[in-house]
């Protein structure tokens, strides 16, 4: 699919999980969950799966590929750009 | 020593059947009631099967009272009057013979699907006032005053919303009522219909099994939702005996606690579980050895059901595995998660194992969890001969109760922890806290144009300590009610720093909860549609979510409730922390009473006519929280509530003046009585009463049961300052009085 850009997956993450930091505090390599990262948990990890379905079009249904994706923006970023058939809503 | 607790009666409506004899028969025989789901339309849904309940003919009534009960009603009067006409407390015009007759109730959603109209109307196209009493009709009181008023019988009521352990929860308070002196007999029991807001939020947190729920199979992958009501009639021993009803079994120990793991997910061991289970088989006065039958909660979701296994493994087993004497099956594969309701039927479910040696089967099982696999029970099983039985219940919110069966026995005598105790007669207010609205009226952001110059009484979230409070990692996703309730328990803490949170109990009444994230969430489901419901805020529209949040942020792992109701739940509220510290359950409890405004609500007063004009209704919607720390009065000098009285329910507008003199009188004359009364309506009923000296407190907007706190704590100052006894009505806008005595010196 098109590309999407970082701050817009930036303001994705901080909408959907009710983060009180700013957007531009997330780095594109910081972990989304567990030690050091922005402290996302189990909710927010299906919150996004819920948002990234209803912005892009694409559907994570296997719980391994939500895990890897959503490692950290950039390979939430990575994985998007390799899905097909799919653009922003 | 204490009165042995027993039960008398049971009444059920299940999927499985329109009363328990039938639903028994049908569970034993392996039977179960998936189906798809009709009630509404799931078509947005990632899974589209429930266990629905027929609804059983109510012919006593009139189609047009019928057509006036929630679904929530309709499954709650039927059970309710199997289980009295069991205990035969029921004449023949099909009342109640007890008058007076003390209820605890449980239920998580109450009367949703008429929130639900009346959510997608306002969200929608306008809605009318009409259209509000209706939605006025779905809060759990009102449910409440149909048993009342269709069985015959009013008297004090517990409405307990501690989300999937509060069926557990409302029998175990039942029996400590009876324990503690307090009553005789106690209607208990919960009730959940199936809506779509439920159903949707489980289906958004991909909690449900999108084919077969497989409680406590290694492949499980979902719960199925379910709807029921279910009641039993508890007494004390002698009762019984004076009344030569037949009893069932003993209800010998009750246990609960709180899992401060994760707001949805339960602790990896158990250890809430663990401790609830413990807990009531000591207060059963009975080892773990006795016990031969256990009703899991066994949802069917990966988690639940591994953290339940190790916690059988930890009480049974002793940390190895659990012996294959014990039987152990979860039923909601069968009838589904009924929520509300699901402490109540399983409950029934342990007391009927114990009572038949028959055993209800865990369907679907193909390769079992290595925990349980030597005990889940298969179709057909039976056991004769158990001294006892045992259910647990593990919720949202962390809150996690246990309840012990045994088979009566008259000459028996037992040893319990609550042995001896009986209210302490007076409750020591030993710290108090508020979150008060601003003192200048103003708009609410996100208010409608359409309010025109009403006004509300807003909090401030940028002034300290809220603003702070807000960046608590429990606090990120909840409501602003949580923050409020946090403020005034730390505010009442800090009164008495030495307080053990190890021997520390929170109770937090609500009447409208946590209304914004309710319905920022229904919002969402409309405008976006099922699938794209949030699944971060579903958890946080749960009742005990915000008081889940409180524990976890205070470290009070202890027993934690939530009450809901009009404002007198504040009364109810303080009547569970004495019936606690009665029990030597605690040494502290703290009671929080909290609301927040959300501008639905406020439009929904506007449409309904108690904001205009607010001179002539004496209605100005607020907001806050107020919190009273209170322990054991010890010297008789400290500030204190020295008597409370609950439950003095009325129907019509023209029974609250004999219902608020009836209530009155149960207090001494001469004391400097409040007026408080937050509208109008009750302005009328306060002039009414007996002449004496009264005392005005301060108005701060109406916020129900925060208004009501903040009342008891003016009038607790007022006390202090005073060196007088402060009587301080507290009015039900849903039709109740109740009463608070304090004193100070």
């Amino acid at each position: 699919m098109a590309d999407v850009s970082l701050d817009e997956l930036k303001k994705l993450v901080v909408e959907n999980c009710v983060l009180k930091i700013k957007p531009d505090e997330i780095g594109e390599g910081t972990p989304l969950f567990g030690p050091g990262s922005v402290g996302l948990d189990s909710l927010d990890a299906l919150q996004l799966t819920v948002a990234i379905e209803q912005q892009f079009g694409i559907v994570i249904n296997d719980a391994q590929v939500a895990r890897q994706a959503l490692q950290s923006l950039g390979a939430l970023r990575l994985w998007l750009a390799q899905q097909p058939g799919a653009g922003a809503k | 020593m204490s009165e042995r607790v027993v039960v008398t009666g049971v009444g059920a409506v299940t999927p499985l059947g329109l009363n328990f004899p039938t639903t028994w028969k049908r569970l034993v025989a392996g039977e179960d009631a998936a189906a798809p789901v009709t009630l509404f339309d799931v078509a947005g849904c990632r899974c589209q099967q429930a266990a629905t309940a027929q609804l059983p003919d109510l012919p006593e009534l009139t189609p047009k009272k019928l057509s006036r009960l929630s679904r929530a009603s309709r499954l709650a009067l039927p059970a309710a009057q199997e289980a009295l006409a069991n205990a035969r407390l029921l004449d023949d015009r099909g009342r109640s013979r007890l008058a007076q007759l003390t209820l605890s109730v449980s239920t998580t959603g109450g009367g949703m699907a008429l929130g639900e109209q009346f959510l997608r109307a306002m969200l929608g196209k306008p809605c009318n006032a009409r259209q509000f009493f209706r939605v006025a009709r779905y809060q759990s009181q009102n449910q409440v005053h149909d048993l009342h008023q269709y069985l015959g019988f009013r008297g004090p009521m517990t409405i307990v919303a501690n989300a999937c352990a509060s069926g557990a929860n409302a029998i175990g308070h039942g029996a400590d009522l009876i324990r503690s002196g307090r009553c005789d007999c106690v209607l208990v029991g919960g009730y959940e219909a199936l809506t779509e807001l439920i159903y949707v939020g489980f289906d958004c947190l991909q909690a449900m099994s999108p084919e077969r729920c497989r409680p406590f199979d290694v492949a499980r992958n979902g719960l199925m939702l379910g709807e029921a009501a279910a009641f039993a009639v508890l007494e004390s021993e002698s009762h019984a005996h004076a009344r030569g009803t037949t009893i069932l079994c003993e209800l010998a120990g009750y246990g609960h606690g709180t899992d401060l793991h994760h707001l949805t997910q339960p602790h990896p061991r158990g250890i809430a579980a663990v401790a609830a289970m413990r807990q009531a088989i000591t207060e059963a006065d009975c080892r773990a050895f006795d016990i031969g039958y256990v009703n899991a909660h066994g949802t069917g979701t990966p988690l639940n059901d591994t953290s339940e296994g190790a916690a059988f493994a930890a009480v049974f087993g002793e940390g190895g595995a659990v012996p294959p004497r014990v039987r152990i099956s979860s039923t909601k594969a069968a009838i589904g998660h009924t929520l509300g309701a699901a402490g109540s039927i399983e409950a029934l479910f342990a007391m009927a194992a114990l009572q038949s040696g028959q055993l209800p089967p865990n369907l679907n099982v193909r390769q079992p969890e290595p925990a349980v696999a030597a005990n889940l029970v298969t179709t057909g099983e039976q056991r004769t001969g158990m001294a006892a039985t045992l259910t647990v219940n593990l919720g949202f919110g962390g809150s996690n109760a246990a309840l012990v069966f045994k088979r009566y026995d008259q000459g028996a005598v037992r040893r319990t922890r609550s042995s001896g105790h009986r209210l302490p007669p007076e409750l020591a207010i030993c710290g108090m806290g508020a979150v008060l609205p601003s003192e200048t009226p103003q708009r609410m952001k996100g208010l409608q144009a359409a309010t025109g110059e009403h006004t509300v009484l807003c909090v401030d979230r940028t002034r300290e300590p809220l603003a702070t409070l807000q960046n608590e990692s429990r606090a990120r996703r909840a409501s602003p009610i949580t923050l409020y309730m946090l403020a005034a328990a730390q505010q009442a803490l800090a009164a008495d720093p030495v307080v053990s949170r190890d021997r520390l109990g929170i109770v937090a009444t609500f009447n409208t909860g946590a209304v914004v994230a309710t319905r920022r969430f229904f919002e969402g489901v409309v405008k976006a549609g099922q699938r794209f419901a949030s699944p971060n805020l579903f958890p946080e529209t749960v009742f005990n979510s915000p008081t889940s949040h409180v524990a976890a942020v205070l470290g009070v792992a202890g027993p934690c409730s939530s009450l809901v109701g009009d404002d007198t739940a504040w009364v109810n509220g303080i009547s569970v922390a004495a019936t606690w510290l009665a029990n030597g359950l605690v040494e502290h409890v703290l009671v929080i009473g909290a609301e927040e405004l959300d501008p639905i609500a406020i439009d929904a007063y506007r449409r309904a006519g108690w904001l205009s004009p607010p001179a002539r209704t004496g209605f100005v919607p607020s907001e806050g929280a107020g919190a009273l720390l209170l322990g054991r009065a010890e010297s008789g000098k400290e500030l204190r509530i020295v008597q409370l009285a609950e439950g003095f329910t009325y129907r019509k507008r023209s029974e609250a003046l004999s219902s608020a003199r009836e209530c009155l009188a149960q207090f001494p004359t001469g004391v400097l009585r409040c007026r408080n009364a937050p509208h109008n309506w009750f302005h009328h009923i306060e002039e009414q009463l007996p002449d004496g000296k009264t005392l005005s407190l301060l108005y701060r907007g109406d916020a129900f049961v925060a208004s009501a706190a903040w009342s008891t704590i003016d009038a607790a100052e007022a006390a202090r300052r005073e060196g007088r006894r402060i009587l301080l009505p507290v009015w039900g806008l849903s039709g109740q009085c109740s009463a608070l005595l304090l004193a100070a010196g």
